[in-house]
């Protein structure tokens, strides 16, 4: 059914939807609610408070579609929302619980909770599990402890593979600020998990 | 090119973000620096373990539950404007009698002083005038004169 949008470009759905077709928004939440909800995953931590968040991010194009215009590309204005969302998310936290302003958002269930889920179930070898959940568990730990700038740049690069210029228009920075973010968070990465990655290999 | 910044560069160099010059000058200090060549393995390895951390799904209700949201958010909407639109039912009658009330104030105003300018006074003046003009020949000292001048009037007649 959705076969029809196969070649409809995004900015061109959201002017669809402008136009009163609902069903030209569902296609593009189709399209980004798994980048929307990793992306804020990623820097907040939490999924369930990522999907909360990303039902807020789409709240807010539907809310906005009557205003509209094609000027930049669809996912940079869709990944913007994301982004400010998840950041005055951080800052609220952050007034909320001041002490632990160094510590990392990982809660415990992100990495303990899951963990155990995985190995009650049977059907995939338990070891390889556990390496999975420690892997991920360990990465998720040195990627909530770098600077939220930092953090955001390594989420659009690394997972997203956007392209700098890109990131500099979603982060409302210059390319050569984004090229050093990413300088720095790779060496503070490289860091904390050097010796784990050293073994990988 | 100097080791240190061929190192800050190798993060954009791997991401393929280095123009055609630059990159080649970082190639060929590459070939020289076993430094520099570490630490690119080293960011190399690093980009491929980080891309290991798996993605997290969404649940099957996601869009029931956006579809939920915005029907919340049109409710509120919708009673916010209920809210205004009973004002507005009250407060339109009363401000459009203010405004014929005070516009009745003002045009009774405005025509007395433009249409009917100094009435009062213009009588003032047409009395007092008329009155001097009566008394204007008679002065307390001469009041013998003037029945003198009547006198004389009737006898002339």
């Amino acid at each position: 059914m959705k076969e029809k949008f196969k070649n409809t470009s995004d900015v061109q759905l959201m002017l669809n939807f402008k136009e009163g077709d609902i069903s030209s928004f569902e296609e593009l939440i189709k399209r980004y609610k798994k980048s929307v909800i990793n992306i804020i995953y990623r820097f907040l931590g939490d999924r369930d408070e990522a999907e909360n968040l990303a039902l807020e991010v789409f709240l807010r194009v539907y809310k906005s579609v009557k205003k509209y215009r094609a000027r930049a590309k669809f996912t940079t204005w869709l990944y913007k929302i994301a982004v400010n969302l998840s950041l005055s998310e951080l800052k609220k936290k952050r007034k909320h619980f001041s002490i632990s302003l160094n510590t990392p958002i990982i809660k415990d269930k992100g990495g303990f909770r899951e963990l155990i889920d995985d190995v009650a179930d049977p059907s995939p070898p338990p070891e390889k599990i556990l390496e999975e959940k420690e892997r991920n568990f360990l990465i998720k730990k040195a990627i909530s402890l770098l600077p939220p700038g930092q953090r955001m740049a390594v989420i659009l690069r690394i997972y997203e593979e956007l392209s700098y210029k890109e990131i500099s228009k979603i982060l409302d920075c210059s390319v050569k600020s984004v090229e050093s973010k990413l300088y720095r968070a790779r060496t503070n990465l490289k860091k904390k998990l050097q010796s784990y990655f050293e073994i990988e290999s | 090119m100097k080791c240190k910044k061929v190192k800050q560069k190798l993060g954009a160099y791997l991401d393929g973000e280095l123009k055609k010059r630059e990159r080649e000058l970082i190639e060929e200090h590459l070939k020289k620096c076993a430094d520099c060549r570490q630490k690119l393995t080293l960011f190399s390895q690093l980009s491929k373990t980080l891309k290991k951390w798996k993605e997290v799904g969404y649940s099957d209700e996601f869009e029931a539950n956006l579809w939920q949201r915005i029907s919340l958010e049109k409710e509120k909407k919708g009673s916010f404007r209920n809210i205004f639109w009973q004002a507005e039912q009250i407060l339109l009658p009363v401000g459009i009698a203010i405004i014929l009330i005070a516009g009745v104030i003002f045009l009774n105003e405005f025509l007395n002083e433009n249409l009917f300018p100094q009435t009062s006074n213009l009588e003032e003046e047409y009395f007092a005038s008329s009155a001097l003009n009566s008394f204007q020949d008679i002065s307390p000292d001469s009041l013998s004169d003037v029945y003198i001048d009547l006198i004389s009037e009737g006898e002339s007649q």
